[in-house]
């Protein structure tokens, strides 16, 4: 009987090492997390303290290695701390979409008939929703924060997710060890557990990897609008918002903020990127061409 | 085909539907009271009795849902603006005409570097070259766009001043003959039809390179070689027609992206569409825009996927069955 595709995993292993730009990914990816979990550590000045007189608006250079903003506060240090917003709200938000996406795909490609009509049409209905004005909604209506933020995005995202689940489980489900493991008297719920859930892995581990980069960049921008993170919490799209009225005398509040954001959603496409190509050498960018 | 457009037509109105009803329920759901928003402190009890019934909301949540869905659909009245004091569908009958300018020019040219940019990586298929233009499609994919914005009006307008900073018109250009006026209009386009255009083609040319790759192996293709045809020939004329069918689906499903895209690029380039209305009406809180705002992208974009999809049934014979079938 088989549990896991030790294959899938080993091809992906081998991917991450011969291909340059997934490991090149792979590589981002992990100094990022790493700024976030050693912020405290790493960042050379306290985020939040502000700068002694005349040491406002400083360029990037000896002192403050990527300048001061016009509080005197070190760009660097806030950068630093600005990645664990960035990253806590994608995770997080990637983490709730996909397992409802996953719950929902399997119990569409798995349950009755009936309840896969239902279920295609909600996640129908959820796509035909412009994200963003969802987000906006939302966000008119309820107090800004990051936890908003995370909700939205995670409960607005788990749609192309459902999708990819359920036209892997239909496949799934005409293979002869599924057609077995039924005939030996295996229930759904055991049968999604135990026999479904470990083939569909590696697509989820793929879609979230994806899923990361572009929920990243919309919490930039949600952060930039000023929906998201809230002083004193440092987040990159609202160091952008500050520095967009300073981009003649003080290029580098809004240019660095936004370089760090590119990287980290470029380490995980290209990451993501990787894996799929492993998977699946036939698949597009980002499916559903989300943004 | 008729069975499939009315099954398709009925689905459609059903989700907008659906969809407006959402929009009622997350607003009128949410916790405070519409009265507070109005914010006049110094309204008492009494007061407060007689705005709520001004404003309709003793009736039942039922009947006031049923109120406004006969409002939207029957006389297309979306309400009033909080703060403009303006109806909301006037106030998104001005800003409608300059997203469509901002966006249709931006989908023609997303769609013309997606072909160009798809076929070119088709062609290269495996190569070094072609895993190295991957490459630098993702790093363009990857840039948040609001801010390759601000840094295209760095490098571009603050500076050296070649483009306009934001907006449509320049100060004064009303009074301008029209030759002078329209390109006043151009040079306001340039970046953020090039921010909402092109960056995103990136996707949409993996998707076609892909597409492409398996048309190719087909034997069809193999036929049109074996005649002698040109590569070019084969490629452009034979191949690209197939290749072409899921990217149109594509491109009717990243209709929310789009107009999700005009969001952030009418909010950095102040753009007077209704991306940058929404913003605008978010920041007033003023309901019943961001409520018109979110109903109306979302017919926009169930109407889209329908097109589309008419587009894909009426250029390939191959789809009316499977989709009979599938609906």
């Amino acid at each position: 009987m088989m549990r896991r595709p030790p294959r899938l995993y080993r091809r992906m292993g081998s991917a991450l090492r011969r291909d340059a730009s997934a490991r090149a990914g792979l590589a981002l990816v992990g100094l990022v997390l790493l700024l976030a979990l050693g912020a405290d550590l790493i960042a050379p000045a306290d985020p939040g303290a502000l700068g002694a007189a005349g040491e406002q608006l400083q360029s990037p250079g000896e002192g403050h290695l990527l300048g001061t903003d016009v509080l005197g506060r070190d760009v660097l240090s806030r950068l630093v701390h600005g990645a664990r917003v960035s990253l806590l709200v994608g995770w997080l938000a990637v983490g709730v979409a996909v397992i409802l996406g996953a719950v929902v795909g399997m119990a569409a490609g798995l349950g009755p008939s009936w309840l896969d009509r239902l279920l295609t049409a909600l996640t129908d209905l959820f796509l035909a929703f412009p994200r963003i004005f969802l987000v906006l909604l939302l966000a008119a209506t309820l107090e800004p924060s990051p936890w908003l933020v995370t909700a939205v995005l995670g409960l607005t995202g788990w749609m192309t997710v459902a999708r990819l689940v359920r036209s892997e489980v239909l496949s799934l489900r005409e293979r002869d060890f599924v057609a077995a493991a039924r005939g030996l008297g295996c229930s759904l719920p055991q049968l999604a557990r135990r026999h479904i859930l470990p083939n569909v892995l590696p697509t989820l581990l793929v879609a979230a990897t994806l899923r990361l980069g572009n929920t990243i960049l919309l919490e930039s921008f949600l952060s930039f609008l000023g929906l998201g993170a809230q002083e004193p919490l440092v987040s990159w799209g609202a160091m952008i918002d500050q520095g967009r009225a300073h981009l003649r005398d003080g290029w580098w509040l809004a240019a660095f903020p936004g370089l760090a954001i590119s990287l980290t959603v470029i380490g995980y496409n290209l990451l993501g990127d990787g894996l799929r190509t492993a998977l699946d050498p036939r698949a597009g960018l980002g499916g559903e061409g989300e943004r | 085909m008729t069975r499939y457009l009315l099954q398709r037509l009925a689905a459609s109105a059903l989700l907008i539907l659906a969809l407006l009803t959402v929009v009622y329920a997350v607003v009128d759901l949410a916790p405070g009271d519409p009265v507070d928003r109005i914010l006049d402190p110094d309204l008492d009890a009494a007061g407060r009795a007689a705005l709520r019934r001004s404003m309709g909301l003793d009736r039942p949540l039922v009947v006031r849902y049923g109120d406004w869905l006969g409002g939207v659909l029957l006389r297309g009245d979306l309400g009033r603006s909080l703060r403009l004091h303006r109806p909301v569908a006037e106030i998104l009958g001005d800003a409608i005409p300059n997203t469509l300018l901002l966006t249709v020019p931006s989908l023609a040219l997303h769609l013309l570097c997606a072909v160009l940019f798809g076929a070119w990586l088709a062609k290269r298929a495996g190569s070094r070259r072609e895993r190295g233009a991957t490459v630098a499609g993702l790093f363009l994919y990857s840039l948040p766009s609001f801010w390759l914005g601000l840094m295209l009006i760095l490098v571009f307008a603050r500076g050296p001043g070649w483009l306009p900073t934001g907006g449509m018109h320049s100060v004064g250009a009303a009074s301008l003959p029209w030759a002078p006026r329209l390109l006043d209009l151009l040079r306001h386009m340039v970046l953020p039809v090039f921010v909402l255009g092109v960056v995103s083609s990136v996707g949409t040319a993996r998707y076609l390179r892909n597409s492409l790759i398996e048309v190719l192996g087909q034997p069809y293709i193999l036929s049109a070689r074996a005649r002698g045809l040109p590569e070019r020939t084969v490629l452009w004329r034979h191949a690209l027609r197939n290749g072409l069918l899921p990217v149109i689906t594509q491109l009717g499903l990243s209709l929310p992206f789009l107009l999700g895209g005009a969001v952030v690029v009418e909010h950095v380039f102040a753009w007077p569409g209704m991306g940058r209305v929404a913003v605008e009406a978010l920041f007033a809180r003023d309901y019943p825009v961001v409520m018109g705002t979110t109903a109306l992208a979302s017919v926009l974009v169930v109407l889209g996927n329908l097109l589309a999809d008419l587009a894909v049934a009426a250029a390939d014979p191959r789809v009316r069955l499977d989709r009979e079938r599938g609906v």
